[in-house]
C-alpha cells in the first residue's frame, strides 16, 4: 500500500510537469497581456517597452526554460495584475474553494446517496418517477438561472439568507446547494443505474432466495458493489466542484479560485494562471489517489501491491 | 426521504435564524462593483475600477469638479509661469495616515516613482510625452515641467495619487503595497481580495471628518446580483444597472437611480481597408444606422447621440453639428456614387469594461447595414481578444467604448494621432490639428481649435458616431449621494438621511 502511494505520488510530479508545460504554451500562444495593463493611454513603443520589460520578446523556448526553473522552487512569478506572488494569491483563495466545495459535496451526497438508491429499490414505483423527475428537472436547469433564482427568493423575497458574498455559514448555504445539488443529479442517476445493474445478478438473487430481508440484500451485498462507479464519479464531481465552480462563484461573488482564474484569463495574467491551474490539476491528483484507496476499502478484492 | 426532506428544511431555518448578522450599521455604506481593485498602490495600475476605490484613501494635487473643471485639493492655487511650467501653491498642515506631513517633496517623490524601473508602474505610459519633472520651490511651492506645451496637464495631476516617500522608503514597495498611506479622507482597514476592501473614516482628513466612517466595497461580478442586493439592502451603491431592470428599481421605493455622462461609444473603422477607405462609404454607414432608434431600444434612452469623437465636456466640443441623420436612401446613393457594390466587413464587439449590451447594439448596427446592402458578420470577442485584434491591426469595425479624462480630450491623441495608435487612421490634417490642440495651453485658443478639430474630425468620420452612455448607479434611499462628472466614487460626499 505504501510503496503504492509512493508510486503514485512519482508518477503525479510528471503529469504536473506535462500540465505546466501545456498551460505554459496555451498561456502564452493566447495572447499579450500587457496592452491591456498599460491602460487607454499607452501608445505602441510603451507596449514594446514593457514587453521587454516582462521579457515578453524573448523566443518562446528561452521563455520557458526561465519558466522551468522558477516553477521547480514553486515560483511562478508575480501576478502581472495584482503584482504579489502569483502563488500565494492561489493558495489565499483556497480556504472559500475548499469550504464552498466540501460544502457542495456534503450537499451532494446528502441528496444523492438516498435519492439514488431509494429511486433502485423502489424501482418502476411512484417513488421512482417522483425522484426521477426531480433530478431530470434539477440537470435541466443551469446553475446561473438556479442560483439567480435562490438569490431572488431567499436573498430578496424572504430575505433569510445573504444574497452573495463570503465569510459566515450563510453565506455558504445558498453557493453549496447551488453547486451540490446540480453535479447531486449525475451522481444520483449513476447510483441507481449501477444498483439496478447488480440488483439483477446472481448473488443478489441467491441472497434473497436464501430468505435475506430486501433491507439487507440491496444495502449489505448490492450497495457495496454498485459503489465503486460511484465513488469514481463522486471523484470526479469532487474535483470539478473544486476547480470548475466558476459560474457559482460568480454569481455568489464567492473569492474561490475558479473567479480569480477566469479573471486571470482575461487579463492574460499568465503567472496568475499557471499557478491556479497547477494547484487545481494537483487537486485533482490527489481526489484520484484518495478515490483509488477508497476502492480497496469497498471491495476487498482490489488490492494494491 | 421524508428524513431528509426535514432535514434540509431543519438545516435552511436554523441557518435563517441566525439573525441576519451583517445588518449594516447606520454609519457604514457597502458599494458593490462589478470587479475587485487590481492593488492597494495606486501606482501599480491604470484600470479606472481600482482609482475609483483608491481615491478615498489617495488626494491628488487637484480633482474635478461638478462643473467639469479642475478645482483645488492638496494644490491650492496654479498659475503658469510659462508655456511650460506650472506653478502650485500646496495645502500647508496635511499629513498622511500615519502621521507624515505632506510637503513639495511627497509632490516630487509622487511622480518620480512612478518612473522607477523597478516598480514597473503600468502608468509610466500615461506620463509620457507630457510632465518632464517636477521641482521643489519651497516646502509648499512645486513647478511642474511639461517636455513641451501640454494642455490638460490638470486632468494629469488629478490622477497623480500622492504618496508618503518616508513612509515607502522606510517600509518597502511590497509592504505599502499591502498597508498603504494616504492623505485621503479614509484610511485603510483591510483587504481580502474578491471579498471586500474596507476603510474607515480619517479623522483629521483636512476637508473634515466625512460624515460616513465607514466604507466597504464589495466586488460583485453578476450584475442580477448586484442587483439583488441592494434590493435586500445589503449593499448602499451598485454600480452598472442592468438596464433591463431599471424599471423595476424605478418602482422600488426604497432606492434610487442616479447617473453621469459615461462612456463614449464608438464603431471604428478601418480606413486602410479597401471601400472603407473610401469617406462616402463612410458617410453612407453614418447615414445608414439609425443610431437614436438603438438608444431608445436597447438603452432605455440612457444615452446621448454623439456628433463626433468629442464628449459634450470636451474642450472644443461643437453642440451645433447636427449628428449625421438616418437615410437609408442616402446610404445606398452614397454607395452607388463610390461604386462599392457587395461590401462584407466583420464587425468585432467585445463586453470591454463600460460598454452596454455590446452584442445586442452589434446585431442592430448589422442589421442596419444589411438593410442598404452592405454583409456585416458580427463576431463576438472576449475582452483579451478584442484587444489583442485590435492592436494586431486586423479590425474592419469594431464597437468600442472610451471613458477616462473626457475633459482633456486625450482620448483624440490617442485613438486619432497616426503616431499615437494609427492602427486605423491616419490624416496629416487631424494629427497637425492634435498636436496643436494637445499644446494649446491657453483655454480660448485651446477652444478653438477644438472646434476646428471637432469640424474636421466629423466630416472625416474615423469612426462612426454612436453616442455617450449615462453611467447608471442604484442607490438605497437611506443615503444621499450625486456621483458628479467623475469616475470615482467619492465616500466623503455620501450624506445619511435621517429616517
Amino acid at each position: 500500500m505504501v510503496s503504492y502511494v509512493y508510486r503514485r505520488a512519482l508518477q503525479s510530479i510528471v503529469v504536473l510537469l506535462g500540465i505546466s508545460a501545456v498551460v505554459f504554451v496555451v498561456t502564452l500562444l493566447t495572447g499579450d497581456p500587457v496592452r491591456a495593463l498599460l491602460g487607454e493611454a499607452a501608445t505602441e513603443a510603451d507596449i514594446q517597452a514593457y514587453r521587454a520589460q516582462l521579457h515578453l520578446d524573448k523566443p518562446l523556448p528561452i521563455q520557458y526554460v526561465m519558466f522551468l526553473t522558477r516553477a521547480v522552487r514553486l515560483d511562478f512569478g508575480d501576478s502581472l495584475r495584482y503584482r504579489e506572488p502569483a502563488l500565494d494569491l492561489v493558495l489565499e483563495r483556497l480556504p472559500a474553494t475548499l469550504s464552498l466545495g466540501g460544502a457542495a459535496l456534503f450537499v451532494l451526497l446528502l441528496f444523492a446517496l438516498p435519492a439514488g438508491l431509494l429511486s433502485a429499490m423502489k424501482h418502476g414505483t411512484l417513488w421512482d418517477s417522483l425522484i426521477q423527475s426531480v433530478v431530470l428537472f434539477m440537470q435541466s436547469v443551469p446553475v446561473f438561472l438556479s442560483g439567480v433564482l435562490l438569490i431572488l427568493l431567499l436573498g430578496v423575497h424572504w430575505q433569510v439568507l445573504p444574497t452573495s458574498g463570503y465569510g459566515t455559514l450563510q453565506h455558504l448555504v445558498m453557493p453549496a446547494a447551488t453547486l451540490g445539488m446540480y453535479s447531486a443529479v449525475r451522481v444520483a442517476r449513476m447510483l441507481r443505474a449501477s444498483m439496478l445493474e447488480v440488483l439483477d445478478q446472481h448473488y443478489v438473487r441467491t441472497a434473497r432466495a436464501k430468505g435475506l430481508p430486501e433491507r439487507a440484500v440491496s444495502l449489505k451485498h448490492a450497495l457495496r458493489n454498485a459503489l465503486i462507479p460511484v465513488i469514481t464519479l463522486v471523484g470526479m464531481e469532487t474535483g470539478m466542484l473544486l476547480g470548475a465552480s466558476v459560474v457559482t462563484e460568480t454569481v455568489f461573488a464567492w473569492p474561490g479560485i475558479g473567479q480569480l482564474l477566469v479573471n486571470a484569463i482575461y487579463s492574460r495574467d499568465f503567472p496568475l494562471v499557471q499557478g491556479a491551474v497547477l494547484l487545481i490539476a494537483f487537486m485533482f491528483l490527489i481526489i484520484n489517489l484518495a478515490v483509488d484507496l477508497v476502492y480497496a476499502v469497498i471491495d476487498p478484492r482490489i488490492r494494491y501491491g | 426521504m421524508r428524513h431528509i426532506a426535514v432535514f434540509m428544511f431543519v438545516v435552511v431555518a436554523l441557518a435563517a435564524s441566525f439573525s441576519l448578522a451583517a445588518q449594516a450599521e447606520e454609519a457604514q455604506v457597502t458599494i458593490a462593483l462589478p470587479a475587485d481593485l487590481d492593488a492597494l498602490d495606486p501606482h501599480l495600475t491604470t484600470n479606472s475600477m481600482s482609482w475609483m476605490m483608491l481615491a478615498n484613501m489617495f488626494d491628488t494635487l487637484v480633482q474635478l469638479g461638478p462643473d467639469g473643471t479642475y478645482e483645488p485639493m492638496l494644490a491650492t492655487s496654479w498659475s503658469r509661469v510659462d508655456d511650460v511650467t506650472w506653478r502650485f501653491q500646496l495645502r500647508e498642515g496635511v499629513r498622511f495616515h500615519n502621521g507624515e506631513p505632506f510637503t513639495a517633496r511627497s509632490v516630487r517623490y509622487s511622480f518620480e516613482r512612478l518612473k522607477d524601473p523597478e516598480l514597473m508602474s503600468p502608468a509610466v505610459a500615461t506620463y509620457r510625452g507630457s510632465i518632464e519633472e517636477i521641482r521643489v520651490v519651497d516646502d509648499y511651492t512645486v513647478d511642474v515641467v511639461t517636455e513641451q506645451p501640454y494642455a490638460p496637464l490638470l486632468s494629469l495631476l488629478g490622477v497623480l495619487w500622492i504618496v508618503p516617500q518616508d513612509y515607502i522608503e522606510e517600509v518597502g514597495m511590497r509592504e505599502f503595497a499591502r498597508h498603504p498611506v494616504g492623505t485621503g479622507p479614509y484610511r485603510f482597514v483591510e483587504w481580502r481580495r474578491g471579498h471586500q476592501l474596507v476603510l474607515e473614516a480619517n479623522p483629521d482628513y483636512w476637508a473634515g471628518e466625512p460624515e460616513v466612517k465607514r466604507v466597504v466595497f464589495r466586488p460583485i461580478p453578476d450584475a442580477s446580483t448586484r442587483m439583488a442586493a441592494l434590493l435586500a439592502g445589503e449593499v448602499d451603491i451598485i454600480t452598472v444597472v442592468p438596464l433591463d431592470r431599471l424599471p423595476e428599481l424605478e418602482r422600488n421605493p426604497n432606492v434610487y437611480i442616479t447617473s453621469r455622462p459615461g462612456e463614449l461609444i464608438y464603431l471604428g473603422v478601418n480606413t486602410f481597408k479597401e471601400g472603407l477607405s473610401d469617406l462616402r462609404v463612410r458617410q453612407a454607414l453614418s447615414h445608414a444606422i439609425d443610431v437614436d432608434a438603438i438608444i431608445e431600444a436597447l438603452l432605455m434612452g440612457r444615452a446621448v447621440r454623439a456628433n463626433g469623437p468629442f464628449f459634450r465636456t470636451t474642450p472644443g466640443y461643437r453642440a451645433d453639428l447636427p449628428p449625421y441623420e438616418y437615410n437609408p436612401d442616402k446610404a445606398r446613393q452614397l454607395l452607388r456614387e463610390a461604386g462599392v457594390t457587395n461590401l462584407r466587413i466583420e464587425l468585432d464587439v467585445s463586453p470591454l469594461q463600460g460598454v452596454q449590451k455590446p452584442q445586442e447594439v452589434g446585431e442592430a448596427i448589422a442589421g442596419f447595414l444589411q438593410d442598404v446592402g452592405v454583409q456585416v458578420q458580427v463576431n463576438v470577442l472576449e475582452p483579451g481578444a478584442a484587444i489583442d485584434k485590435y492592436g494586431a491591426r486586423e479590425m474592419d469595425m469594431y464597437l468600442f467604448p472610451w471613458g477616462s479624462f473626457p475633459e482633456s480630450g486625450r482620448h483624440l491623441q490617442v485613438l486619432l494621432h497616426s503616431e499615437a495608435r494609427g492602427y486605423y487612421y491616419k490624416s496629416e490634417e487631424a494629427d497637425r490639428l492634435i498636436d496643436a490642440y494637445m499644446a494649446a495651453v491657453d483655454p480660448e485658443e485651446r477652444e478653438r481649435i477644438g472646434r476646428e478639430l471637432h469640424t474636421f474630425l466629423y466630416e472625416d468620420l474615423p469612426f462612426i458616431y454612436m453616442y455617450e452612455q449615462e453611467e447608471l448607479y442604484g442607490v438605497r434611499s437611506r443615503i444621499q449621494w450625486d456621483p458628479g462628472v467623475d469616475f470615482v466614487i467619492r465616500a466623503a460626499n455620501i450624506k445619511l438621511v435621517q429616517p
